[in-house]
């Protein structure tokens, strides 16, 4: 019966205790995480690790939610709708942000304030271990003689590996794009054999990497990842395409004080610096320099710009041809 | 031999106080939230990881396993209790198991569903500890092609399922399927069936769809029924299960098994989808098909075995190539990723060690979920005289905290609310509605499968013929609907025959 | 109920899917420039959905033709016997429930989680015939703090805690209780 009690006189009584809670200083209660896909990816693995790290340097526990669905979107949309008072922050990865691009969901990047640049990392393109092409000009050349023959596991239609497949299309070295839904089931289908190559970032696929079961063959960056110092850069096959990076942040709606931005962003600069964390991004290849908010805003703007400008490009060429 | 001083220091690892407490409480928590109408083993999964940062890796690992072996379990006890499936893959044991407790026998009932569990997940985690490597590249020569064609033999099940109106349950079965494909596309991201509404763009989760239609659709018609609920434990439940009983049954058992272990390797499919197919399989191997839906004890049995046995299989995948093929995996290697240790070949030349712990972590599972699962089943029996009206509210709030936890998005609590209504209106009309979360369930799954294949093989539709494996699963789907189709047809055509022979 | 209007009842429900199959193929995709993505000759994502259309369209019709067959040739056999088997059931409590699940999930979203529960457990027990406050007051208070501690305290679920007044009543609560 005494705990029936306790949450009858509660309940009258809570109206009398609300008042006060608002004066108190931030943070004062738990922040929700919003992971905004599910258990088990790199978004999620980002979120978790943030949120253990940074709660004790916030002092308040950091629950995570993984709210997936649409690219990303549905997680997004909760923390637009939740009260902008940092008591909510959310995963915004460069997937969902191509996909506002792509003309999904309603979101644009200036209804965010990004808090801090946690993880940033180039895209890659592999083979499985038995495939004939040890170099990308090889396998570059073999797309140029067969065109659309050979088959890239992608996540994907008009995400960035769609774009890049498009782009190598634009320069004469045609492939397929076959789009898998699932992450899994996208290595799953490269290792075994069964598409030619994978397109992704290497975090994800490290184990396989180690193991020996996918071999790099090519970077799609200005210059060589400091981890793969033996794969080639696409920079240096004059290929223009290392103007899509593999961004993970953390961000709050835009309307949230300035103040809760700064103490959040301070929170995650320190755990920028523990050597868990640069244990954390090294084994997944995904170290970054800190940013301030403001910088790392303008890396989510440009990014849209640049996203919708090939989607454009593509769409008016599609157009002509018809 | 090697092997053998593994599994050993495995075992060792797997009875040190910690692991052991660990996995203990991982299967009692499994296996109560399976059983609680709406929190399903994803659920209680999701709901554990945060607790898993402060163990070990293999810890993390025992803990979960216990949670997914107890879970996948758990459900069949609502199944059987109140017909209300904890988990989607426990419906099929809603269909013999709540039968038989309608006949006074919820004990004998529940000894089977948990001995046919137990030796399922206990075949497949010794086939994970012996074969996990050569099997594994077994399943890495499955393509998507292979992976439509099972999912057609489970479509073809639901079919072959359907007692009578075959259209009814086909209809049902596409309804389903067509809600599967609302929400974005899986390969052009396009959002389909939207109406405006951005939340339709995630689409419509199976798991919602079927906490609506049996939960909250079953509560509602209990308290306009006002059902005495004490007369289904009229004799104390029914006698208990001897050796002899278990022997009659080893046949389904067996082939549950073997069908969990195969359908347990392919990505997205799983327990639910393991469970159906062997119901529909034993449907027509028992030989008692034409009873079945009046609790007959083998097809309680093969599912049962069938849903256990994809749980070690499961794990195939993701400890050998790192590929979770399910949520529950998944939630496994965010845990495994967030200690650092990545699942995959090199666990298996680095870590030896830590596999065999798990691998005997798994085993002992098996083994002690009888007695977690005969504990549990006890006190959700006690728990079945509470009046109809508490029970009630409670499995609703309990569902719509299960709907919501899916993705925690509240759209998805107004869409278990909506199935609720149609769930009821299906059981007062008597309109199927089982192959209606099948379709949902299975129906993006086929679709996913199918576009791929055609991207992946240039748009050839016969792809499907063409590959070996593809060809065979298709083949023996052909012949099943033929099988299970004969006696219809029988029917139709000696009803015929007589017909003629009254005219004449 | 005369024949007629019993056969039209029977022959509602297959007839609205039969027309269903056939509107919604207009709203499969938000604009029609969408399908324009899909290239020639290969399968897109209106395929699946515009076949499964068809299949649900054709299993209704033929239950329509069935039942308005069954219908024109023989009265509807069941209804007598069915009404019979069951002593007591009362139709109007059922869609009171419904309802009232409708005016839980409504409630969750406005009152937060803690206290649209704590309502509904009452009222769903005194729907279902349980009207003494002995009863009552326990199971729902008991109930609502368990419930909290396990899927608030425990799981961390991100339940809801209202809008405005309730906001920071259930957080006033969460913080009487320690879970804050």
């Amino acid at each position: 019966m005494t705990a029936s009690k306790i949450a009858v006189s509660a309940l009258a009584g809570l109206l009398a205790i609300s008042p006060a809670l608002a004066q108190e200083k931030y943070p004062s209660r738990p922040i929700e995480m919003i992971v905004t896909f599910g258990p088990g990816g790199g978004a999620d693995l980002m979120g978790r690790q943030t949120a253990r790290l940074a709660e004790p340097v916030l002092g308040v526990a950091i629950p995570v939610a993984n709210i997936s669905g649409a690219s990303g979107n549905a997680g997004l949309t909760r923390l637009l709708t939740n009260p902008a008072d940092g008591y909510s922050v959310a995963t915004l990865i460069a997937l969902s942000v191509s996909s506002w691009a792509a003309g999904l969901g309603t979101a644009k990047p200036s209804d965010f304030q990004v808090v801090a640049m946690m993880q940033n990392s180039p895209s890659m393109l592999f083979v499985p271990k038995n495939s004939p092409y040890k170099t990308a000009r090889e396998f570059l050349d073999a797309a140029k003689a067969n065109p659309g023959k050979l088959r890239v596991a992608t996540s994907g239609l008009g995400t960035q590996d769609d774009i890049t497949v498009r782009y190598l299309a634009s320069q004469g070295f045609q492939a397929k794009n076959v789009p898998f839904a699932k992450p899994a089931e996208r290595y799953a289908s490269t290792v075994g054999g069964h598409t030619d190559a994978l397109y992704e970032e290497p975090g994800d696929v490290a184990q396989f990497i180690k193991s020996g079961d996918l071999r790099p063959l090519m970077v799609f960056d200005a210059k060589r990842h400091e981890s793969f110092p033996d794969v080639t850069a696409s920079m240096e096959l004059g290929l223009q395409i290392s103007d899509l990076p593999n961004f993970r942040t953390i961000a709050v709606p835009a309307k949230t004080p300035k103040e809760i931005v700064d103490r959040l962003a301070a929170a995650m600069n320190q755990v920028l610096d523990k050597p868990e964390w640069q244990k954390f991004c090294r084994e997944t290849y995904t170290c970054t320099e800190k940013m301030t908010p403001d910088q790392a805003q303008q890396v989510v703007v440009k990014f849209h710009d640049t996203v919708k400008g090939y989607l454009d490009r593509f769409g008016a060429e599609q157009q002509s041809q018809k | 031999m090697e092997v053998f001083d593994l599994i050993g220091a495995g075992f060792a690892g797997a009875f040190q106080p910690f692991n052991f407490a660990v996995l203990v409480i991982g299967l009692l928590v499994g296996v109560v939230a399976g059983a609680l109408p709406g929190i399903s083993f994803v659920n209680a999964m999701a709901m554990a990881l945060p607790f898993t940062y402060l163990m070990a890796p293999t810890q993390a690992m025992a803990f979960l396993g216990g949670i997914y072996a107890g879970g996948v379990f758990g459900g069949s006890i609502s199944s059987i209790l109140i017909n209300i499936p904890g988990t989607p893959a426990s419906l099929p044991a809603c269909w013999e198991g709540y039968p038989l407790t309608r006949k006074g026998q919820s004990r004998r009932a529940l000894a089977i569903a948990i001995t046919a569990s137990a030796t399922g997940g206990l075949v497949s985690a010794i086939l994970l500890t012996f074969a996990a490597p050569p099997f594994a590249q077994f399943a890495l020569r499955f393509d998507q092609p292979e992976f439509f064609a099972a999912t057609v033999l489970g479509l073809l099940s639901v079919i072959a399922i359907a007692k009578d109106r075959p259209v009814i349950s086909m209809l049902s079965l596409f309804i389903g399927m067509l809600i599967g494909t609302i929400g974005v596309d899986p390969m052009y991201g396009l959002p389909r069936f939207g109406f405006g509404v951005s939340e339709m763009q995630s689409g419509i989760n199976f798991t919602v769809v079927m906490i609506g239609l049996f939960a909250i659709g079953e509560v509602v018609d209990l308290i306009a029924a006002k059902p005495d609920l004490s007369v289904r434990r009229e004799g104390g439940g029914g006698r208990g299960l001897s050796a002899g009983d278990l022997w009659r049954i080893k046949g389904s058992i067996g082939r549950g098994t073997g069908i969990g272990c195969m359908i347990g390797m392919i990505p997205g499919a799983g327990a639910t989808v393991g469970a159906v197919i062997a119901y529909g399989v034993e449907k027509q191997a028992s030989g008692r098909g034409r009873d079945f839906g009046t609790g007959i004890e083998q097809g309680l049995a093969a599912p049962e075995a069938a849903k256990n046995a994809t749980t070690g299989a499961a794990l195939i995948p993701l400890l050998t190539l790192g590929i979770p093929g399910s949520a529950a995996t998944a939630i496994m290697l965010a845990a495994m990723m967030l200690h650092g240790v990545s699942p995959g070949p090199l666990l298996f030349t680095g870590s030896v060690e830590t596999v065999y712990t798990i691998f005997a972590s798994m085993l002992l599972a098996n083994l002690l979920m009888i007695v977690a699962a005969a504990l549990v089943s006890r006190g959700f029996s006690t728990l079945m005289r509470t009046p109809p009206a508490i029970l009630g509210a409670f499995i609703i709030v309990l569902s719509i905290v299960g709907a919501y936890g899916v993705r925690n998005n509240f759209f998805d609590v107004w869409v278990c609310l909506a199935f609720g209504a149609l769930g009821y209106v299906m059981k007062r009309t008597g309109f199927p509605s089982a192959p209606l979360v099948l379709g949902v369930i299975l129906g993006p799954l086929a679709e996913r499968y199918f576009l791929t294949s055609l991207a992946n093989y240039d748009n050839d539709y016969t792809i499907f013929v063409q590959r070996p494996i593809s060809a065979t699963i298709l083949g023996l789907a052909a012949l099943f609907v033929l099988w299970s189709l004969w006696p219809l047809l029988r029917a139709l055509i000696g009803r015929q025959g007589k017909s003629r022979k009254g005219y004449t | 109920m005369t024949r007629a209007t019993a056969l039209l009842l029977r022959a509602a429900p297959p007839a609205l899917i039969v027309v269903a199959a056939l509107v919604l193929p207009g709203y499969l995709l938000p604009n029609p420039e969408a399908a324009a993505l899909v290239g020639e000759g290969e399968a897109g994502p209106t395929l699946w959905p515009t076949m499964l259309l068809w299949l649900v369209g054709l299993c209704a019709a033929f239950w329509l033709v069935r039942v308005v067959w069954a219908g024109l040739r023989a009265p509807p056999p069941e209804a007598a016997p069915a009404a019979a088997g069951r002593p007591v059931y009362n139709r109007r409590l059922a869609w009171a429930g419904v309802a009232m699940t409708f005016a839980y999930g409504y409630a969750i979203e406005m009152m937060g989680f803690a206290v649209a529960t704590l309502l509904f457990l009452a009222a769903w027990c005194v729907l279902g015939g349980i009207r003494r406050a002995v009863v009552l007051v326990p199971v729902a208070a008991i109930g609502t703090v368990v419930l909290l501690y396990v899927f608030v305290a425990l799981a961390q679920m991100p339940l809801d805690r209202g809008r405005g007044v309730f906001t920071a009543a259930t957080t006033g609560l969460y913080q009487a209780i320690g879970i804050y």
